[in-house]
């Protein structure tokens, strides 16, 4: 009896586990937008992976019920990390549309990198 | 007491995947609340004057909106706008751009009234703005590159830029932190995939270096843009037997969306037709490193190797190394994939 319940319990825990793996999969890229209810984040964020630092700037728009309430963001900063957005204070779920933008100054230019969009918390995507 | 450690253990992992459903999942039953959304593609829900990623057709070099006359002063008449065959591709993009014609960098509730447009072009942000109350800064549509001037950029990025044009000049070097500095001088390797394992993971088609110069050097492996692919960027880092280290880093920017603008007053090499920008960058240790950076008509190319290689014969082999570079076509393999991790050592590339 013992037995038999303990390997229903296992195979329900392995069950849920290979059920939420992939969800925490990180898959990629230096930029992530992020519309989360249960942590009231709404966020952009551009991240440079080997830590050098350089000079960004992140916008992150932020909507609510399909309207937009504001486009918060960073500001020209040298950073590995450039965030914008607001955490813990916007609980719902909307679309978020983050700007990624590089003043390279290796090369001197400024570079648009890439436009990111999110309707939910995008767990595949890293970008802490 | 075991059924029940069993069972809560049981729970708590149904709990786990619940949230994570929660999170992710396509059920929310509080959606129902929010007024009908257009859905597009695989429930993607686009915000007004938002198209989804997957379908949104971007033409590139797609005629240019009233933002783009401050531009057309370029100092060549071709101004390094591409325009090959690839130029009708259709492509993918992940967004839309807010309206040019907003102060740079403030982003507030009055341009978001006008509604959010799905122009291309998005005016380089910044704080800075003109007499008039506008934003001086000029604008960049995904993919192409331009040659603007200093004069375009906002007021903090023109008094930035300055800065480093001055202290080149005085110092013979931009300064720049131990720790960035670090990645050039070992701290690479923390960050380094074999190339096998990364063969099949870029967005970005390597360019084919068989051939040459590059394959005297030692291909140390492939430093990727984040911890798993899909990857947009890839470097390729190389050492020589004198000890130099060159990392050719790639980058698909028109798959990615994105653009540049090349400042004329930095340009000071060529490569190819392409202008190119050189930089000195060094640390307060006295570590240095050379970029050159310039562009194809689909990737950026920043070539960087440890060590001052700006005058003489250095900049010579430099600009050859770089002039070297075959841009390999978007559906061939990637270059990891036909050159060997252990590529023969060779002379130091001096």
């Amino acid at each position: 009896m013992h037995e038999n319940l303990r390997s229903k319990s296992l195979c329900v825990f392995i069950t849920a586990f290979a059920a939420g793996i992939p969800a925490l999969s990180y898959s990629a890229p230096g930029f992530v937008s992020r519309s989360c209810l249960p942590v009231g984040a709404q966020e952009s964020i551009t991240v440079d992976w080997t830590f050098r630092q350089d000079l960004y700037w992140t916008a992150s728009a932020h909507y609510k019920n399909g309207i937009l309430q504001h486009i918060p963001n960073s500001g020209w900063s040298p950073t590995w990390r450039s965030y914008a957005g607001h955490l813990g204070s916007e609980f719902w779920y909307g679309a978020v549309v983050g700007y990624h933008w590089r003043f390279d100054t290796r090369i001197r230019q400024p570079v648009r990198m890439a436009v990111t969009t999110a309707t939910d918390c995008n767990l595949r995507q890293w970008g802490f | 007491m075991k059924r029940v450690v069993a069972v809560i253990t049981g729970l708590a992992a149904l709990a786990i995947v619940a949230f994570m459903y929660l999170l992710e999942g396509p059920w929310r039953p509080w959606e129902s609340a929010q007024p009908p959304a257009q859905m597009e593609g695989e429930g993607m829900v686009s915000p007004p004057g938002f198209n989804s990623t997957a379908s949104a057709p971007l033409t590139r070099n797609a005629p240019d909106d009233a933002d783009d006359d401050r531009h057309d002063t370029t100092p060549n008449p071709q101004s390094f706008q591409f325009n090959s065959a690839q130029d009708q591709d259709t492509l993918s993009r992940t967004g839309a751009a807010p309206p040019s014609n907003r102060t740079g960098g403030q982003l507030d509730q009055h341009s978001a009234s006008n509604g959010l447009s799905e122009e291309e072009t998005m005016t380089i942000p910044g704080t800075g703005t003109d007499a008039n109350g506008q934003a001086p800064s000029a604008s960049i549509t995904p993919g192409q590159i331009r040659i603007g001037s200093i004069k375009d950029l906002p007021q903090e990025l023109r008094d930035i830029t300055a800065k480093q044009m001055e202290d080149e000049k005085d110092l013979g070097y931009v300064p720049v932190d131990d720790m960035t500095m670090s990645f050039y001088y070992g701290g690479y390797a923390n960050y380094l995939l074999p190339p096998q394992e990364t063969a099949s993971g870029f967005t970005v088609a390597l360019a084919d270096l068989s051939g040459t110069p590059f394959e005297r050097l030692r291909l140390n492996g492939i430093v990727p843009d984040g911890p798993s692919p899909p990857w947009a960027r890839a470097t390729r880092v190389y050492t020589d037997a004198g000890g130099a280290a060159f990392f050719l880093e790639e980058w698909d920017y028109v798959a990615s969306g994105g653009g540049a603008l090349i400042l004329k007053e930095t340009i000071n090499a060529q490569v190819g037709d392409a202008p190119a920008v050189m930089t000195i960058h060094q640390s307060p240790s006295g570590q240095s490193v050379t970029n050159l950076g310039w562009y194809s008509d689909r990737k950026s190319y920043i070539l960087t190797v440890t060590g001052k290689w700006q005058n003489g014969a250095k900049r010579e082999n430099l600009l050859s190394l770089a002039r070297s570079i075959r841009e390999s076509e978007p559906s061939s393999p990637a270059p990891a994939q036909t050159q060997a991790a252990d590529s023969k050592k060779s002379p130091p590339l001096k």
